[in-house]
């Protein structure tokens, strides 16, 4: 993520309402669209594609971000977290980015594909598994590499190309008639100066602020060449698989999410070349029992809280999601813990690992945090402290740390929410993050006619669960559509049965919309 | 779609007022009796509010609050076999000093009840995993709602 060194922006920035004249007669380059999304990642993308599919004029719509293809920063994070383009993902079927009406979902897409190759077993099994999941079967997640050859597909036809520019935004401004001004730098250098550019409705999509890094790792980092010993998942970390496959090692892993399965998966597939590889997870505290709702109880194995996708299923659209719409701040911020939180996927080839391992004595788990990391000869010493049963501190010496803890979530981290945090002194929900209305709209920013929406991970705590997922990303978007047509936003029309239907049809023979 | 139980009884009432009424139509003229095919989707409907109750309820048991496809094909499989359970109940039709189930006929074998229902239930199950959700963009975050 680029750290903005904070050049000046311009001095009138400084207010919180811009006069349009004074935009103009400043010598910054300035130019007006109708909409505009900030990001052009994944969430501004099917933003993009809505509004496209509802009507408005290509021509009207800007994505501002800093890569070319939407899913890029997406496919970088999976990367890093060992999810290649041939493995699969957390979502169901039907969360289908490149299509808003989640069919073809990417099962019968993979069936299809199959049944063209020949492969008419595996596409009996996907029809078998999509039918039996999740009580026969493990449930199906389409391959990481599909998702992104389908968004490909869908920027051609809606013509991403030419709505999607390089620009690092900088701040957003409400202006004197009834808009927003983004300022915004044309390179990444930051060197190009600022350009200006005024919207009527604009989109906040600028996902995670950034990798989460950890105080320990801080503190290691700013006395060490980091990178090699102390890695987090969402960076760049091959050197320690290659290392380990060469030498083997000792590992302590933070985390107990899904990424830290597929760390485990990644470790068990070098363990196959040498074995003389330990992994220390280290947990936090034990969970014997996962949280009950109600009458249900969620899943819990060798302190792994699973559950298939990030919320429960209903949050995506049965009575959960009703029930998240109606809570209050307070309810919705316990229910956001309650129902997420630390979850991982339980798949047959995850538990048959753990259970080999811990077996076998090369896989442990250990209660307690990590007191401090001090480099080692070739590695790290760390201290563990023990749980509350048993407080003691024990010293080891591990060849590298994988902190699969996560990303950052706090808007605060990322410097385009902080300026409008501290400029408009936005509200934040009780889950911390910025606090919308149920049409997914930035209330403190209205500017009318003007109006803020955004969507992932900076909703969570809103009206919707999982925001941070392609169904919550359209489900947002869905949700300002129908804002925008309720305050007849040019272009944007209602998509009953008929259009639906036939909007559907240009997407399945591929035309532009 | 992970349906709520309105969107349970709003779904049930429209794939059974228009697809099902059409194969139901389509059966009539094949059989050439348009009464007991007609009664059979009504009941079908009626008794599938009260089991939509029941689904529901069983739904809150899990933890995901969802309905599998397989649930749903178990659903189906036993909501026939109450149905064909009432029309054979004769005694209890005696009782209620009535000949049979009203309005079907006392010659409907098992084959044109399996036939009917089996396809009428099919078709349904299948529109609900694709085409609901291109005509209703709404539909399935809606937990199968409408209104
Ligand atoms: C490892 C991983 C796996 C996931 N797996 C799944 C899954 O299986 N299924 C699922 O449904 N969801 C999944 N998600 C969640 C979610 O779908 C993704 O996080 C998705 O990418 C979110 O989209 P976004 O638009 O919010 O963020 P992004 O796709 O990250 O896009 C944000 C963009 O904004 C840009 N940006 C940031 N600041 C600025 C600025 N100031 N100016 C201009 N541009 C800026 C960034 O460079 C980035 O390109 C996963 C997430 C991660 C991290």
């Amino acid at each position: 993520m680029p750290t903005l060194s904070e050049p000046s922006l311009p001095s009138f920035f400084e207010q919180r309402q811009l006069s349009i004249g004074t935009l103009k007669h400043s010598s910054l380059p300035l130019e007006e669209t109708t909409y505009l999304t900030i990001g052009a990642g994944v969430g501004s993308f099917i933003w993009v594609d809505h509004l496209i599919i509802h009507g408005v004029d290509p021509t009207t719509i800007v994505a501002l971000g800093l890569e070319a293809r939407p899913y890029a920063r997406f496919r970088r994070l999976c990367r890093n977290s060992q999810i290649l383009d041939h493995d699969r993902l957390r979502s169901d079927s039907g969360g289908t980015p490149d299509n808003i009406w989640a069919w073809p979902g990417y099962a019968l897409r993979e069936m299809g594909r199959d049944l063209r190759c020949g492969r008419v077993r595996h596409a009996a099994r996907l029809a078998w598994q999509i039918f039996s999941e999740p009580v026969l079967h493990d449930p199906f997640t389409p391959q990481a590499g599909d998702v992104f050859t389908s968004l490909d597909r869908e920027a051609r036809r809606i013509g991403w190309r030419t709505i999607r520019r390089f620009g690092l935004a900088r701040a957003v401004r409400k202006t004197n008639d009834g808009r927003y001004v983004v300022a915004y730098s044309p390179t990444m250098a930051l060197k190009g100066g600022c350009r200006l550019i005024v919207a009527r409705y604009v989109h906040l999509a600028m996902g995670y602020p950034r990798v989460r890094v950890l105080p320990e790792l801080h503190q290691y980092r700013q006395q060490m060449d980091y990178s090699r010993h102390f890695v987090n998942t969402y960076e760049p970390h091959d050197h320690v698989y290659r290392r380990l496959r060469q030498t083997g090692g000792a590992i302590l892993l933070r985390g107990r999410g899904i990424t830290s399965s597929r760390i485990i998966q990644k470790l068990y597939e070098v363990y196959g070349h040498n074995p003389n590889i330990r992994i220390l997870h280290l947990m936090r505290s034990p969970k014997p029992n996962g949280p009950h709702y109600e009458y249900a109880r969620r899943l819990t194995r060798n302190h792994f809280d699973h559950q298939p996708y990030n919320f429960p299923k209903a949050c995506f659209g049965g009575d959960l999601r009703r029930v998240m719409e109606q809570a209050n701040d307070r309810e919705r911020a316990e229910l956001i813990s309650l129902w997420g939180g630390i979850t991982t996927a339980k798949r047959p080839l995850w538990e048959r690992i753990i259970t080999t391992g811990l077996t076998e004595g090369w896989y442990h788990i250990r209660f307690g945090r990590l007191a401090w990391v001090e480099p080692a000869q070739n590695g790290i010493t760390v201290a563990v402290q023990g749980d509350v049963a048993w407080s003691e501190e024990t010293q080891l010496r591990v060849d590298f740390i994988i902190d699969a803890t996560g990303l950052e979530v706090a808007p605060e981290r990322s410097p385009l929410w902080r300026d409008l945090l501290q400029c408009y002194g936005l509200p934040k929900n009780r889950a911390g993050q910025i606090k919308v209305t149920n049409d997914f709209e930035i209330a403190a920013l209205r500017n009318t006619p003007g109006r803020v929406f955004t969507g992932g991970i900076m909703s969570l705590g809103g009206p919707f669960a999982p925001v941070d997922s392609f169904t919550g990303l359209q489900y947002a978007a869905q949700k300002s559509l129908e804002s925008l047509i309720a305050q007849g936003a040019p272009g944007v029309r209602r998509l009953g049965p008929v259009r639906s239907v036939v909007q559907w049809s240009r997407w399945a023979v591929g035309v532009s919309p | 779609m992970t349906p709520t139980l309105w969107g349970r009884w709003q779904t049930r009432l429209l794939l059974l007022g228009t697809i099902g009424l059409l194969i139901t139509i389509g059966f009539g003229a094949l059989f050439g009796n348009f009464v007991t095919p007609l009664a059979l989707l009504g009941y079908v409907l009626l008794l599938g509010l009260a089991w939509d109750i029941v689904y529901q309820a069983l739904q809150s048991l899990r933890w995901d609050r969802d309905w599998p496809p397989l649930f749903m094909v178990g659903g189906g499989l036993l909501e026939a076999l109450l149905l064909w359970g009432l029309i054979k109940a004769d005694f209890l039709w005696a009782g209620l000093g009535l000949a049979g189930l009203p309005g079907v006929a006392p010659g409907l074998t098992l084959a044109q009840f399996a036939l009917h229902y089996g396809t009428v239930f099919t078709v349904i199950f299948l529109i609900m995993f694709g085409p609901m959700k291109v005509i209703f963009l709404k539909w399935r975050f809606r937990g199968g709602q409408f209104f």
